[in-house]
């Protein structure tokens, strides 16, 4: 388990940082608009791979990523091999709208994976399984 | 690996349609969450004024796609008049209920009649959307 998981004690994770990675921007801004008003908190978006891998190389955290499995150039998959190797405490939660993809995250050790077309309830269930405390 | 969404043999890319539908559950909950008195900050507060802005516009496009094509309102045979006025009406409350809302936190509205206005609005809707999604699924929101 993580140590983020871990060391929840409170009803919301204090200053819980959240990033979505989605190409298309109408499920993005809707993703983003439920976290944000989920956590009360700012929450991340980058249309694309580049640009978070980016992000957390110039050294920015999170602790959360919501992530589309099929991005133009960098894609999810690589995503998450990457955060894997280098940051293995961040959550991450594949999307995607194939199934195949399923499997693959599996193997590459996402911690979760939501399938579209979704629902407000997966994504308040998604909250509550990572984001609130015991 | 949890798994949340659609079942394998049902997946396919989001819509608008869906995309509205879940925004308009959230808008639900948002009003619920405030006539309950939950906790807002300034974040919750921009993501409601996010929310209905896109529910309003959302609405004010199909209703004017739909006054614009007036052959689809024409009752048919097979079309049930009472469900398209229905459709219209209910798009109708949608954009009320985002306007009441975000009046509400914008601070121009207040008052028990608003309230009730507010939630008799949201409980058209939700019988309208068959909506079972109650604040109770989402205890986080007692927490600013």
């Amino acid at each position: 388990m993580h140590n983020f998981l871990k060391s929840r004690e409170v009803a919301i994770v204090p200053n819980v940082k959240i990033a979505v990675v989605e190409n298309d921007q109408l499920t993005r801004d809707f993703i983003v608009n439920v976290m944000m008003y989920s956590v009360n908190r700012e929450v991340m978006a980058f249309a694309d791979g580049q640009a978070f891998k980016a992000y957390l190389q110039a050294g920015g955290t999170v602790n959360i990523v919501l992530s589309e499995i099929q991005l133009p150039e960098i894609s999810g998959f690589e995503l998450l091999k990457s955060t894997r190797k280098n940051h293995p405490d961040i959550i991450f939660v594949c999307m995607s709208a194939n199934p195949a993809d399923e499997t693959a995250a599996t193997e590459l050790g996402a911690d979760a994976f939501l399938a579209k077309p979704f629902v407000l309830q997966d994504l308040f269930d998604i909250v509550q399984q990572f984001v609130v405390g015991e | 690996m949890i798994r949340y969404g659609a079942a394998e043999q049902e997946m396919r890319p989001m819509t608008t349609d869906d995309l509205l539908v879940s925004r308009l559950q959230l808008l639900i909950i948002m009003a619920k969450a405030y006539l309950k008195g939950y906790p807002l900050g300034e974040f919750r507060k921009n993501a409601i004024a996010r929310n209905a802005r896109f529910v309003f516009y959302e609405a004010v496009v199909r209703t004017g796609s739909r006054r614009y094509r007036p052959s689809q309102n024409k009752p048919s045979r097979q079309a049930s008049r009472p469900q398209k006025q229905m459709d219209h009406l209910f798009l109708q409350r949608a954009q009320l209920l985002a306007v009441m809302l975000n009046a509400f936190i914008e601070g121009k509205s207040e008052g028990s009649f608003r309230s009730r206005a507010m939630s008799e609005n949201v409980d058209h809707i939700c019988e309208y959307l068959s909506d079972r999604l109650q604040l109770g699924d989402a205890q986080f929101l007692k927490v600013a």
